[in-house]
Protein backbone atom coordinates (compact mmCIF):
# COMPACT_ATOMS: atom_id res chain seq x y z
CA UNK A 1 0.00 0.00 0.00
CA UNK A 2 0.89 3.65 -0.98
CA UNK A 3 2.90 5.70 1.84
CA UNK A 4 -0.17 8.18 2.96
CA UNK A 5 0.77 11.82 3.47
CA UNK A 6 -1.01 14.32 5.62
CA UNK A 7 -0.51 17.56 3.76
CA UNK A 8 -1.34 20.60 6.27
CA UNK A 9 -0.99 23.99 4.64
CA UNK A 10 -3.18 27.50 5.01
CA UNK A 11 -1.82 28.09 1.42
CA UNK A 12 -4.34 26.90 -1.67
CA UNK A 13 -1.72 27.02 -4.42
CA UNK A 14 1.46 25.54 -2.57
CA UNK A 15 -1.23 22.67 -0.83
CA UNK A 16 -2.20 21.46 -4.05
CA UNK A 17 1.42 21.66 -5.19
CA UNK A 18 2.64 19.08 -2.37
CA UNK A 19 -0.47 17.30 -3.24
CA UNK A 20 0.64 16.71 -6.75
CA UNK A 21 3.93 16.70 -6.06
CA UNK A 22 3.56 13.49 -3.88
CA UNK A 23 1.38 11.71 -6.34
CA UNK A 24 4.07 12.30 -8.45
CA UNK A 25 6.25 10.34 -6.52
CA UNK A 26 4.23 7.84 -5.35
CA UNK A 27 2.77 8.68 -2.19
CA UNK A 28 -0.68 9.14 -1.30
CA UNK A 29 -1.51 12.64 -0.05
CA UNK A 30 -4.90 13.57 2.26
CA UNK A 31 -4.82 17.44 2.01
CA UNK A 32 -6.27 20.01 4.00
CA UNK A 33 -6.07 24.36 4.41
CA UNK A 34 -7.21 24.12 7.41
CA UNK A 35 -5.24 23.25 10.79
CA UNK A 36 -8.27 23.16 13.03
CA UNK A 37 -9.55 19.85 10.80
CA UNK A 38 -5.82 18.14 11.18
CA UNK A 39 -6.47 16.31 14.07
CA UNK A 40 -9.65 14.83 12.98
CA UNK A 41 -8.69 14.29 9.34
CA UNK A 42 -5.61 12.48 10.87
CA UNK A 43 -7.99 10.41 13.04
CA UNK A 44 -10.40 9.49 10.66
CA UNK A 45 -7.20 8.64 7.51
CA UNK A 46 -4.89 7.78 9.24
CA UNK A 47 -2.19 8.80 7.58
CA UNK A 48 1.65 7.20 7.43
CA UNK A 49 3.37 10.76 7.87
CA UNK A 50 2.23 14.10 8.60
CA UNK A 51 3.56 17.29 6.98
CA UNK A 52 2.94 20.57 8.70
CA UNK A 53 2.94 24.12 7.44
CA UNK A 54 4.41 26.38 10.61
CA UNK A 55 2.56 30.43 9.82
CA UNK A 56 -0.78 29.28 10.09
CA UNK A 57 -4.03 31.29 11.12
CA UNK A 58 -6.00 29.88 14.19
CA UNK A 59 -3.38 27.50 14.95
CA UNK A 60 -0.46 27.47 13.68
CA UNK A 61 2.72 24.39 12.98
CA UNK A 62 4.03 24.30 16.88
CA UNK A 63 0.78 24.38 18.37
CA UNK A 64 -0.74 22.14 15.90
CA UNK A 65 2.26 19.53 16.48
CA UNK A 66 1.86 19.86 20.55
CA UNK A 67 -1.46 18.95 20.15
CA UNK A 68 -1.17 15.80 17.92
CA UNK A 69 1.59 14.98 20.47
CA UNK A 70 -1.08 14.97 23.35
CA UNK A 71 -3.79 13.13 21.54
CA UNK A 72 -3.78 9.16 21.51
CA UNK A 73 -4.57 8.80 17.70
CA UNK A 74 -1.53 11.27 16.13
CA UNK A 75 0.79 10.55 19.28
CA UNK A 76 3.31 8.91 17.51
CA UNK A 77 2.81 9.79 13.60
CA UNK A 78 6.14 10.78 11.86
CA UNK A 79 5.88 14.58 11.58
CA UNK A 80 7.82 17.08 9.48
CA UNK A 81 7.94 20.57 9.26
CA UNK A 82 7.22 22.29 5.74
CA UNK A 83 7.84 26.20 5.92
CA UNK A 84 9.08 29.17 4.77
CA UNK A 85 9.35 30.39 8.40
CA UNK A 86 12.58 31.78 9.36
CA UNK A 87 13.44 32.23 12.96
CA UNK A 88 16.63 31.83 15.08
CA UNK A 89 15.15 29.65 18.00
CA UNK A 90 12.99 27.67 15.41
CA UNK A 91 15.41 24.25 15.61
CA UNK A 92 14.39 24.84 19.61
CA UNK A 93 10.80 25.12 18.82
CA UNK A 94 10.56 22.29 16.70
CA UNK A 95 12.11 20.23 19.04
CA UNK A 96 9.83 21.52 21.98
CA UNK A 97 6.58 21.15 19.73
CA UNK A 98 7.69 17.71 19.11
CA UNK A 99 7.89 17.78 15.74
CA UNK A 100 10.58 14.81 13.60
CA UNK A 101 12.14 17.46 11.05
CA UNK A 102 12.26 20.57 9.35
CA UNK A 103 12.08 21.40 5.76
CA UNK A 104 12.44 24.82 3.91
CA UNK A 105 10.33 26.14 1.19
CA UNK A 106 11.07 25.74 -1.54
CA UNK A 107 11.18 21.80 -0.79
CA UNK A 108 11.66 19.48 -4.09
CA UNK A 109 10.60 16.12 -4.48
CA UNK A 110 13.77 14.32 -3.54
CA UNK A 111 14.14 16.05 -0.26
CA UNK A 112 10.07 15.06 0.69
CA UNK A 113 10.86 11.77 0.06
CA UNK A 114 14.11 11.08 1.83
CA UNK A 115 12.45 13.28 4.52
CA UNK A 116 9.54 10.75 5.03
CA UNK A 117 11.86 7.71 4.76
CA UNK A 118 13.85 9.35 7.45
CA UNK A 119 11.15 10.06 9.69
CA UNK A 120 9.21 6.73 9.04
CA UNK A 121 12.94 4.97 9.82
CA UNK A 122 13.07 7.36 13.29
CA UNK A 123 9.45 6.44 14.69
CA UNK A 124 9.05 2.86 13.13
CA UNK B 1 14.16 71.18 34.58
CA UNK B 2 10.13 71.02 33.36
CA UNK B 3 9.59 74.77 32.19
CA UNK B 4 5.71 75.45 33.32
CA UNK B 5 3.70 78.83 32.24
CA UNK B 6 1.40 79.94 34.04
CA UNK B 7 -0.43 82.99 32.70
CA UNK B 8 -3.23 84.70 35.34
CA UNK B 9 -3.82 88.36 35.81
CA UNK B 10 -4.56 88.15 39.46
CA UNK B 11 -0.97 88.18 41.00
CA UNK B 12 -2.11 86.14 44.55
CA UNK B 13 -3.78 83.13 42.38
CA UNK B 14 -0.37 83.54 40.20
CA UNK B 15 2.01 83.34 43.36
CA UNK B 16 0.21 80.65 44.69
CA UNK B 17 0.70 78.54 41.74
CA UNK B 18 4.24 79.23 41.15
CA UNK B 19 5.16 78.05 44.60
CA UNK B 20 3.44 74.90 43.98
CA UNK B 21 5.11 74.35 40.86
CA UNK B 22 8.08 74.68 42.75
CA UNK B 23 7.66 72.82 45.36
CA UNK B 24 6.75 70.30 42.52
CA UNK B 25 10.17 70.47 41.16
CA UNK B 26 8.80 72.44 37.52
CA UNK B 27 10.56 76.06 36.19
CA UNK B 28 7.50 78.26 36.26
CA UNK B 29 7.51 80.82 34.04
CA UNK B 30 5.07 83.74 35.06
CA UNK B 31 3.03 85.87 32.85
CA UNK B 32 0.43 88.64 34.22
CA UNK B 33 -1.41 89.16 30.78
CA UNK B 34 -1.79 87.54 27.92
CA UNK B 35 0.15 89.28 25.61
CA UNK B 36 3.16 88.80 27.67
CA UNK B 37 2.21 85.40 28.01
CA UNK B 38 2.73 84.62 24.23
CA UNK B 39 6.38 85.82 23.68
CA UNK B 40 7.55 83.87 26.90
CA UNK B 41 5.57 80.83 25.33
CA UNK B 42 7.77 81.53 22.00
CA UNK B 43 10.76 82.65 24.42
CA UNK B 44 10.89 79.41 26.13
CA UNK B 45 9.08 76.96 24.92
CA UNK B 46 7.20 75.68 28.26
CA UNK B 47 6.34 71.89 28.21
CA UNK B 48 2.64 72.87 29.62
CA UNK B 49 0.96 75.93 29.99
CA UNK B 50 -2.06 77.03 32.65
CA UNK B 51 -4.17 80.23 31.11
CA UNK B 52 -6.66 81.65 32.68
CA UNK B 53 -9.34 82.62 31.02
CA UNK B 54 -10.98 86.23 31.95
CA UNK B 55 -8.19 88.54 31.57
CA UNK B 56 -7.94 92.06 30.34
CA UNK B 57 -7.16 93.11 26.52
CA UNK B 58 -5.89 89.15 25.91
CA UNK B 59 -8.26 86.90 27.26
CA UNK B 60 -7.59 82.95 27.76
CA UNK B 61 -9.15 82.00 24.06
CA UNK B 62 -6.91 84.11 22.19
CA UNK B 63 -3.79 83.27 23.69
CA UNK B 64 -4.75 79.36 23.01
CA UNK B 65 -5.15 80.48 19.08
CA UNK B 66 -2.00 81.99 18.80
CA UNK B 67 -0.19 79.42 20.58
CA UNK B 68 -1.57 76.95 18.84
CA UNK B 69 -1.04 78.71 14.92
CA UNK B 70 2.73 78.44 15.92
CA UNK B 71 4.13 75.02 14.82
CA UNK B 72 6.55 75.23 17.54
CA UNK B 73 3.71 75.33 20.20
CA UNK B 74 0.56 73.74 18.41
CA UNK B 75 1.04 70.55 20.49
CA UNK B 76 2.10 72.24 24.00
CA UNK B 77 -0.48 70.75 26.79
CA UNK B 78 -2.56 73.79 27.78
CA UNK B 79 -5.11 73.77 30.54
CA UNK B 80 -7.67 76.25 31.60
CA UNK B 81 -8.12 78.03 34.83
CA UNK B 82 -11.48 78.96 34.48
CA UNK B 83 -14.20 80.63 37.61
CA UNK B 84 -17.21 79.40 34.77
CA UNK B 85 -18.26 76.23 35.24
CA UNK B 86 -21.10 75.49 32.75
CA UNK B 87 -20.01 72.99 29.88
CA UNK B 88 -21.07 74.80 26.51
CA UNK B 89 -18.16 77.59 27.75
CA UNK B 90 -15.66 74.85 28.51
CA UNK B 91 -16.45 72.65 25.21
CA UNK B 92 -15.67 76.22 23.21
CA UNK B 93 -12.07 76.17 24.80
CA UNK B 94 -11.85 72.04 24.07
CA UNK B 95 -13.11 72.78 20.60
CA UNK B 96 -10.51 75.46 20.17
CA UNK B 97 -7.51 73.34 21.21
CA UNK B 98 -7.35 73.20 25.01
CA UNK B 99 -6.27 69.69 26.37
CA UNK B 100 -8.15 70.59 29.80
CA UNK B 101 -9.56 73.24 32.50
CA UNK B 102 -9.57 73.25 36.26
CA UNK B 103 -12.44 75.50 37.55
CA UNK B 104 -11.78 78.14 40.40
CA UNK B 105 -11.39 77.79 42.96
CA UNK B 106 -9.41 74.39 42.96
CA UNK B 107 -7.42 72.65 45.16
CA UNK B 108 -3.72 72.58 44.14
CA UNK B 109 -4.34 68.48 44.29
CA UNK B 110 -6.72 68.89 41.26
CA UNK B 111 -4.00 71.62 39.44
CA UNK B 112 -1.39 69.09 39.98
CA UNK B 113 -3.49 66.21 38.63
CA UNK B 114 -4.25 67.69 35.50
CA UNK B 115 -0.70 68.98 35.04
CA UNK B 116 0.68 65.00 35.41
CA UNK B 117 -2.14 64.07 33.31
CA UNK B 118 -1.44 66.04 30.43
CA UNK B 119 2.35 66.12 30.71
CA UNK B 120 2.36 61.77 30.36
CA UNK B 121 -0.19 62.17 27.97
CA UNK B 122 2.37 64.45 25.58
CA UNK B 123 5.03 62.01 26.31
CA UNK B 124 3.49 59.13 25.55
CA UNK B 125 1.64 59.93 22.57
CA UNK B 126 4.81 60.33 20.26
CA UNK B 127 5.66 57.14 21.65
CA UNK B 128 2.50 55.23 20.90
CA UNK B 129 2.57 56.85 17.18
CA UNK B 130 6.05 55.21 16.93
CA UNK B 131 4.93 52.09 18.23
CA UNK B 132 2.02 52.51 15.09
CA UNK B 133 4.55 53.16 12.06
CA UNK B 134 6.76 50.25 13.64
CA UNK B 135 3.75 48.10 13.45
CA UNK B 136 2.68 49.53 9.96
CA UNK B 137 5.74 48.86 8.41
CA UNK B 138 6.47 45.31 10.24
CA UNK B 139 2.87 44.06 8.69
CA UNK B 140 3.90 45.86 5.32
CA UNK B 141 7.41 43.44 5.40
CA UNK B 142 5.42 40.41 6.64
CA UNK B 143 2.77 40.79 3.75
CA UNK B 144 5.10 41.57 1.19
CA UNK B 145 7.73 39.43 1.54
CA UNK B 146 4.54 36.79 2.05
CA UNK B 147 3.32 37.68 -1.03
CA UNK B 148 6.10 37.92 -3.10
CA UNK B 149 7.83 34.54 -1.66
CA UNK B 150 4.78 32.45 -2.17
CA UNK B 151 4.65 32.64 -5.91
CA UNK B 152 7.91 32.42 -6.16
CA UNK B 153 7.96 29.35 -4.09
CA UNK B 154 5.69 27.44 -5.90
CA UNK B 155 7.52 28.47 -9.42
CA UNK B 156 10.77 27.05 -7.88
CA UNK B 157 9.26 23.69 -6.66
CA UNK B 158 7.31 23.03 -9.82
CA UNK B 159 10.35 23.91 -12.49
CA UNK B 160 12.63 21.86 -10.24
CA UNK B 161 9.76 18.51 -10.16
CA UNK B 162 9.16 19.36 -13.82
CA UNK B 163 12.92 19.44 -14.85
CA UNK B 164 13.85 16.26 -13.07
CA UNK B 165 11.22 13.86 -13.84
CA UNK B 166 9.54 15.21 -16.68
CA UNK B 167 9.38 11.61 -17.80
CA UNK B 168 7.25 10.32 -15.28
CA UNK B 169 4.96 13.24 -14.96
CA UNK B 170 1.17 11.94 -16.14
CA UNK B 171 -0.53 14.73 -18.10
CA UNK B 172 -2.93 16.06 -15.35
CA UNK B 173 -0.35 16.41 -12.84
CA UNK B 174 1.68 18.25 -15.44
CA UNK B 175 -1.50 20.18 -16.16
CA UNK B 176 -1.87 20.98 -12.62
CA UNK B 177 1.87 22.08 -12.30
CA UNK B 178 1.70 24.39 -14.89
CA UNK B 179 -1.72 26.02 -13.70
CA UNK B 180 0.04 26.69 -10.43
CA UNK B 181 2.80 28.03 -12.53
CA UNK B 182 0.78 30.44 -14.41
CA UNK B 183 -1.04 31.12 -10.85
CA UNK B 184 2.61 32.04 -9.31
CA UNK B 185 3.14 34.44 -11.91
CA UNK B 186 0.01 36.31 -11.99
CA UNK B 187 0.44 36.68 -8.35
CA UNK B 188 3.51 38.01 -8.70
CA UNK B 189 2.69 40.44 -11.53
CA UNK B 190 -0.65 41.66 -9.57
CA UNK B 191 2.29 42.70 -6.72
CA UNK B 192 4.25 44.31 -9.44
CA UNK B 193 1.95 46.46 -11.37
CA UNK B 194 0.78 47.51 -7.88
CA UNK B 195 3.92 48.65 -7.35
CA UNK B 196 4.30 50.53 -10.32
CA UNK B 197 1.04 52.35 -9.68
CA UNK B 198 1.71 53.17 -6.91
CA UNK B 199 5.28 54.52 -7.21
CA UNK B 200 3.56 56.49 -10.90
CA UNK B 201 0.56 58.30 -7.90
CA UNK B 202 3.79 59.30 -5.54
CA UNK B 203 5.74 60.49 -8.02
CA UNK B 204 2.52 62.04 -9.78
CA UNK B 205 3.06 60.69 -13.48
CA UNK B 206 -0.35 58.93 -12.87
CA UNK B 207 -2.36 61.72 -11.81
CA UNK B 208 -5.35 63.99 -13.86
CA UNK B 209 -3.26 66.73 -15.43
CA UNK B 210 -1.21 63.94 -17.15
CA UNK B 211 -4.08 62.06 -17.98
CA UNK B 212 -5.61 65.20 -19.22
CA UNK B 213 -2.97 65.93 -21.20
CA UNK B 214 -2.63 62.45 -23.06
CA UNK B 215 -6.42 62.58 -24.28
CA UNK B 216 -6.46 58.67 -24.21
CA UNK B 217 -10.00 57.77 -23.59
CA UNK B 218 -11.92 54.30 -23.78
CA UNK B 219 -15.27 53.28 -24.14
CA UNK B 220 -16.97 52.13 -21.20
CA UNK B 221 -17.96 48.58 -22.46
CA UNK B 222 -14.62 48.04 -23.63
CA UNK B 223 -12.89 49.32 -20.11
CA UNK B 224 -15.60 47.21 -18.05
CA UNK B 225 -14.76 43.99 -20.42
CA UNK B 226 -10.98 44.77 -19.53
CA UNK B 227 -11.56 44.54 -16.46
CA UNK B 228 -13.53 41.30 -15.80
CA UNK B 229 -10.88 39.84 -17.46
CA UNK B 230 -8.05 40.98 -15.50
CA UNK B 231 -10.55 40.13 -12.28
CA UNK B 232 -10.86 36.37 -13.39
CA UNK B 233 -6.90 36.06 -12.64
CA UNK B 234 -6.49 38.17 -9.84
CA UNK B 235 -9.14 36.25 -8.06
CA UNK B 236 -7.97 33.61 -6.36
CA UNK B 237 -11.70 31.81 -6.29
CA UNK B 238 -14.30 32.43 -8.83
CA UNK B 239 -14.94 29.77 -11.43
CA UNK B 240 -18.29 29.28 -9.54
CA UNK B 241 -19.22 33.14 -9.40
CA UNK B 242 -21.10 35.06 -12.48
CA UNK B 243 -20.01 38.49 -12.85
CA UNK B 244 -23.45 39.83 -14.43
CA UNK B 245 -22.90 43.00 -16.75
CA UNK B 246 -26.65 44.87 -16.98
CA UNK B 247 -26.00 46.56 -20.60
CA UNK B 248 -22.85 47.06 -22.87
CA UNK B 249 -22.20 50.70 -23.53
CA UNK B 250 -20.31 51.45 -26.47
CA UNK B 251 -21.01 54.87 -26.75
CA UNK B 252 -19.69 56.74 -23.31
CA UNK B 253 -16.03 57.38 -23.34
CA UNK B 254 -14.33 57.88 -20.20
CA UNK B 255 -10.58 60.11 -20.33
CA UNK B 256 -8.60 56.90 -19.25
CA UNK B 257 -4.89 55.51 -18.36
CA UNK B 258 -6.28 52.27 -19.99
CA UNK B 259 -3.55 50.10 -17.99
CA UNK B 260 -4.14 52.15 -14.38
CA UNK B 261 -8.07 52.22 -14.39
CA UNK B 262 -7.94 48.60 -15.64
CA UNK B 263 -6.06 47.70 -12.93
CA UNK B 264 -8.42 49.38 -9.87
CA UNK B 265 -11.37 48.37 -11.55
CA UNK B 266 -9.93 44.68 -11.67
CA UNK B 267 -9.17 44.74 -7.53
CA UNK B 268 -12.41 45.62 -7.00
CA UNK B 269 -14.30 42.77 -9.01
CA UNK B 270 -12.16 40.90 -7.42
CA UNK B 271 -12.29 41.66 -4.28
CA UNK B 272 -15.96 41.04 -5.02
CA UNK B 273 -15.63 37.85 -6.47
CA UNK B 274 -13.37 36.49 -3.76
CA UNK B 275 -15.72 37.69 -1.15
CA UNK B 276 -18.80 35.62 -3.07
CA UNK B 277 -20.80 33.01 -1.92
CA UNK B 278 -20.53 29.85 -4.24
CA UNK B 279 -23.17 29.82 -7.47
CA UNK B 280 -23.76 33.99 -7.01
CA UNK B 281 -23.70 36.93 -9.01
CA UNK B 282 -21.79 39.86 -9.07
CA UNK B 283 -23.54 42.14 -10.78
CA UNK B 284 -22.26 45.50 -12.74
CA UNK B 285 -24.58 48.55 -13.59
CA UNK B 286 -23.97 51.59 -14.80
CA UNK B 287 -25.71 54.66 -15.04
CA UNK B 288 -25.18 58.28 -16.05
CA UNK B 289 -25.87 61.53 -13.75
CA UNK B 290 -24.81 65.24 -13.65
CA UNK B 291 -21.74 64.22 -16.33
CA UNK B 292 -20.87 61.55 -14.97
CA UNK B 293 -20.58 57.77 -15.24
CA UNK B 294 -21.74 55.84 -12.15
CA UNK B 295 -20.39 51.94 -12.05
CA UNK B 296 -21.87 50.03 -9.43
CA UNK B 297 -20.14 46.41 -9.08
CA UNK B 298 -22.73 44.62 -6.13
CA UNK B 299 -21.72 41.26 -4.26
CA UNK B 300 -23.45 39.01 -2.14
CA UNK B 301 -20.77 38.36 0.07
CA UNK B 302 -20.88 38.52 3.57
CA UNK B 303 -20.68 42.02 3.88
CA UNK B 304 -18.40 44.37 6.33
CA UNK B 305 -19.10 45.45 9.76
CA UNK B 306 -19.42 49.43 9.88
CA UNK B 307 -16.61 49.99 12.23
CA UNK B 308 -14.70 48.38 9.69
CA UNK B 309 -15.53 50.14 6.56
CA UNK B 310 -13.39 52.81 7.49
CA UNK B 311 -10.12 50.67 8.04
CA UNK B 312 -11.14 49.42 4.61
CA UNK B 313 -9.27 52.35 2.55
CA UNK B 314 -6.13 51.92 4.57
CA UNK B 315 -3.37 50.75 3.16
CA UNK B 316 -2.35 46.84 4.02
CA UNK B 317 -5.39 46.11 5.92
CA UNK B 318 -7.08 43.19 5.36
CA UNK B 319 -10.37 42.61 6.74
CA UNK B 320 -10.57 39.24 8.56
CA UNK B 321 -7.65 37.94 6.57
CA UNK B 322 -7.60 34.73 8.08
CA UNK B 323 -11.11 33.66 7.83
CA UNK B 324 -11.34 34.60 4.46
CA UNK B 325 -8.10 33.00 3.28
CA UNK B 326 -7.51 36.29 1.62
CA UNK B 327 -4.17 36.69 -1.17
CA UNK B 328 -2.79 39.89 -1.46
CA UNK B 329 -1.27 42.26 0.70
CA UNK B 330 -4.64 45.01 1.36
CA UNK B 331 -3.93 47.11 -1.39
CA UNK B 332 -6.19 46.43 -3.63
CA UNK B 333 -9.29 49.22 -2.29
CA UNK B 334 -6.83 52.09 -1.25
CA UNK B 335 -4.86 51.56 -4.56
CA UNK B 336 -8.20 51.58 -6.54
CA UNK B 337 -9.55 54.77 -4.54
CA UNK B 338 -6.25 56.39 -5.91
CA UNK B 339 -6.00 55.70 -9.28
CA UNK B 340 -9.80 56.41 -9.94
CA UNK B 341 -9.54 59.81 -7.95
CA UNK B 342 -6.45 60.39 -10.39
CA UNK B 343 -9.26 60.44 -13.19
CA UNK B 344 -11.07 62.81 -11.35
CA UNK B 345 -13.37 59.68 -10.35
CA UNK B 346 -14.65 58.90 -6.85
CA UNK B 347 -15.24 55.33 -5.34
CA UNK B 348 -17.60 55.14 -2.31
CA UNK B 349 -17.97 52.27 -0.36
CA UNK B 350 -21.83 50.61 1.35
CA UNK B 351 -22.16 47.76 2.92
CA UNK B 352 -24.74 45.89 4.92
CA UNK B 353 -23.65 42.56 6.75
CA UNK B 354 -24.75 39.61 5.82
CA UNK B 355 -26.34 41.46 2.74
CA UNK B 356 -23.26 41.99 0.51
CA UNK B 357 -20.99 45.18 -0.72
CA UNK B 358 -21.50 48.18 -2.96
CA UNK B 359 -18.75 49.62 -4.57
CA UNK B 360 -19.94 52.99 -6.51
CA UNK B 361 -17.68 54.34 -8.89
CA UNK B 362 -18.00 57.66 -10.32
CA UNK B 363 -16.25 59.40 -13.62
CA UNK B 364 -16.11 62.14 -15.70
CA UNK B 365 -17.93 61.66 -19.27
CA UNK B 366 -15.34 62.52 -22.12
CA UNK B 367 -17.05 64.48 -24.81
CA UNK B 368 -13.95 64.52 -26.80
Amino acid sequence: MDTRVLVVDDEPDTLNLLRVILEIIGFEPITTLNSLDAIALAEAEKPDVVLLDIMMPDLDGFALCKMMRNYPATRHLPIIFVTAYESLDIEARRVEAGADKLLYKPVNADMLAAAIDEVRAMRA
Amino acid sequence: MTKILVIEDEDAIRANIIEMLELEGFEPIAAQNGAIGVELVTAHKPALIICDIAMPEMDGYEVLLKVRSDPASAHTPFIFLTARADRSFMRHGMELGADDYVTKPFTFAELRAAIYARLARHVAAPADHEQGLGQAKKTLIQLVSHELRTPLISINMVTDIALRRLEQIPTQQLRELLETLERGAQRLNRVVEQTVFIVQLETNALSWESIAQQRSSITLSDLLIASVDLARRFAYRSPDVSIQLDERDNNTRVLADTRALRHALAELLSNALNFSPEHSNVIVSQWQAEGMIWISILDQGPGIPPEELDKAFEAFQQINREKQEQQGIGLGLPLSRRIIEAHSGTLTLNSVVGKGTQVTIGLPIFEG
